[in-house]
């Protein structure tokens, strides 16, 4: 299969169960928004390391937010719901209380139930920040887009810090990818920022790598005894000639687009956009990163997934 | 699910004075049958309500109720679903709900959101909304919810409250929290007068910016369309007392200043 000058490759891309909550976080104007965002995501690129996968999933106007200031929708995904349940409160103590003007609101509709189940569960995030409130802290129970939900008000020295008492989680995914293949670096990076830019305008996923791009992709397992993962040495252009390379004769530079969703459907839509926005001049192939299909139980084949009608992805 | 809309009819002979019958978490349930043969209490006998209202069904999940008499205790230990009153209410409106939202297109009487007569806290859930006046008392002891007056309150809102939200429209406020242990009472009437009693400290005026949770209650207020989509940005200012001191303190009145 070819998307103008460049090659999709008959292979798959294996991803894995996750679990992820929406966080949406306001503050007074654009630039706190911005700074809470990048915090609270920071050092969230791979679970391999990390204690979440997090990134930006929009922006939001102020008519979109319970409290009518401009916000951010972030996703943070974890392997289970109770490693999310340590990370989240961590990361809304530590980046968003500290942040000026901000409020952390549950952005997990489809999580919203109070028991939890095999598919959703709650996850306390006001619930244990507000002792920071010192026994100042106030409740308060208000409807939020038809929803009674409970706030904590919690006093700091701009005012008040508003947090929601607990978020939905919601059963997701993790690890769709593709790894574009170039000519060179420069065209590989050209390529990879435009796939990230196209999938940043899509709902339900986030790239939660720098700047949405990793260059160290990671195989399963190592000749380390301490190493789980380690270089996809099929993918490196200057391991090509020791190793069982997978990479093209005129490929020098491979960028790996990751892609965590709430659901197939929003992957398979996300890597379908960032494919075809990634397709072009100095961009030899597409193929994508799995582990023999041993590992998740997910498998997104690159044909199929560009041949889905649009329609049926958005 | 569908709603009702019931029709008051124009009938001789004693009426009933409680309409706690009104629930829209039991009513929106039923069939029209079922509905119709509700009984009420009228005096010392019961008369179904199909005798007393016209019974129509309608497309909203709403229970809407026209040219009833100003009955007491409507919605009283509502769970959920919406009431919508066209007309005035008597005493008691709400009383223990817990969930679920009541319109009034009219006013109100007295203890608003209060006990029922055999509980010691008042509304624990939900929201009632008032176009009218509301008398004395509104949100005696609640617990959790809040109460919106777009009219005239009476005397002493948020008497005893233990917690959740009361938005007085108009003023003057006479007393609100008197003995209040937690709770907010909102004047969104920059020119109310507002008398507080000697247990509250004296008033802070703060940006309406940091107090996030305003910020939440104004979408909220705009959103039941008590508010207009100018405000608050004429009001971006709020004097804040806390108190009620006797009691746990952790009270406040807002009243939202030019």
């Amino acid at each position: 299969m070819r998307v103008g000058d460049t090659t999709i490759e008959d292979t798959f891309a294996e991803a894995f169960r996750m679990w992820a909550a929406r966080l949406i976080v306001t503050a007074a104007d654009d630039y706190w928004v911005d700074v809470a965002s990048r915090e609270a995501t920071g050092y969230g690129t791979s679970v391999i390391g990390c204690d979440a996968e997090a990134g930006v999933e929009r922006r939001l106007s102020p008519d979109d937010t319970p409290d009518m200031r401009p916000g951010a929708a972030l996703l943070f995904f974890a392997f289970n719901a109770r490693t999310l349940a340590k990370a989240l409160p961590n990361r809304v103590g530590q980046c968003l209380m500290t942040c000026p003007t901000s409020a952390v609101y549950d952005g997990m509709v489809d999580g919203f139930t109070k028991q939890n189940s095999d598919d959703t569960a709650r996850i306390d995030v006001g619930k244990s920040i507000r002792f920071f409130g010192d026994g100042f802290q106030k409740s308060k129970v208000v409807m939020i887009d038809d929803r009674q939900r409970r706030l904590w008000r919690i006093a700091v020295m701009d005012g008040e810090f508003v947090v929601e008492d607990d978020v939905g989680a919601i059963k997701a995914i993790g690890g769709g990818n593709f790894l574009i293949g170039a000519t060179s670096q420069r065209a590989g990076l050209v390529a990879a920022r435009r796939a990230v830019d196209a999938i940043a305008t899509l709902h339900d996923v986030i790239t939660p790598f720098p700047g949405g791009v990793v260059r160290s992709g990671s195989k399963v397992g190592s000749r380390y005894k301490t190493m789980f993962a380690s270089t996809n040495d099929a993918f490196c252009p200057t391991l090509r000639d020791q190793t069982d390379t997978q990479l093209h004769d005129d490929v020098n530079c491979v960028y790996e687009i990751v892609i965590n969703g709430l659901s197939e459907i929003a992957i398979a839509g996300a890597m379908r956009t960032g494919i075809e926005a990634a397709a072009g001049q100095g961009i030899v192939d597409i193929s994508a990163g799995n582990y023999g299909g041993n590992l998740g139980k997910f498998h997104f084949q690159l044909h199929k997934v560009m041949a889905t009608a649009k329609s049926e992805t958005a | 699910m569908s709603g009702w809309l019931m029709i008051w009819k124009k009938r001789t002979g004693p009426a009933p004075t409680d309409g706690s019958v009104f629930r829209p978490d039991q009513l929106l349930s039923q069939s029209i049958d079922q509905v119709r043969d509700t009984l009420v209490r009228v005096g010392r006998t019961y008369v179904s309500l199909g005798e007393l209202v016209s019974i129509e069904p309608t497309d909203a999940d709403v229970v809407e109720l026209v040219g009833a008499p100003a009955l007491n205790a409507f919605g009283a230990g509502m769970t959920g679903g919406e009431l919508r009153i066209r007309g005035k209410v008597g005493d008691d409106l709400g009383t223990s709900m817990s969930g679920g939202l009541i319109r009034v297109h009219g006013s109100a009487g007295h203890r608003v959101g209060g006990p029922a007569a055999d509980a010691n806290k008042g509304m624990t859930g939900g929201e009632i909304v008032i176009d009218g006046d509301a008398g004395d008392y509104v949100g005696l002891r609640m617990r959790r919810g809040m109460i919106i007056v777009k009219g005239h309150a009476g005397a002493s809102p948020g008497y005893r409250m233990i917690a959740g939200t009361i938005v007085l429209c108009l003023g003057p406020v006479d007393h609100p929290g008197l003995e209040m242990r937690r709770g907010t009472i909102m004047c969104t009437n920059p020119g109310a007068d507002v008398t507080l009693g000697v247990n509250f400290s004296r008033g802070r005026v703060l940006e309406l910016s940091s107090m996030t949770f305003g910020l939440v209650m104004v979408r909220r207020l705009r959103d039941l369309c008590v508010l207009g989509s100018d405000k608050p940005n004429a009001y971006d200012r709020v004097r804040i007392w806390t108190g009620d001191r006797c009691e746990l303190n952790k009270g406040e009145v807002w009243q939202w200043v030019c």
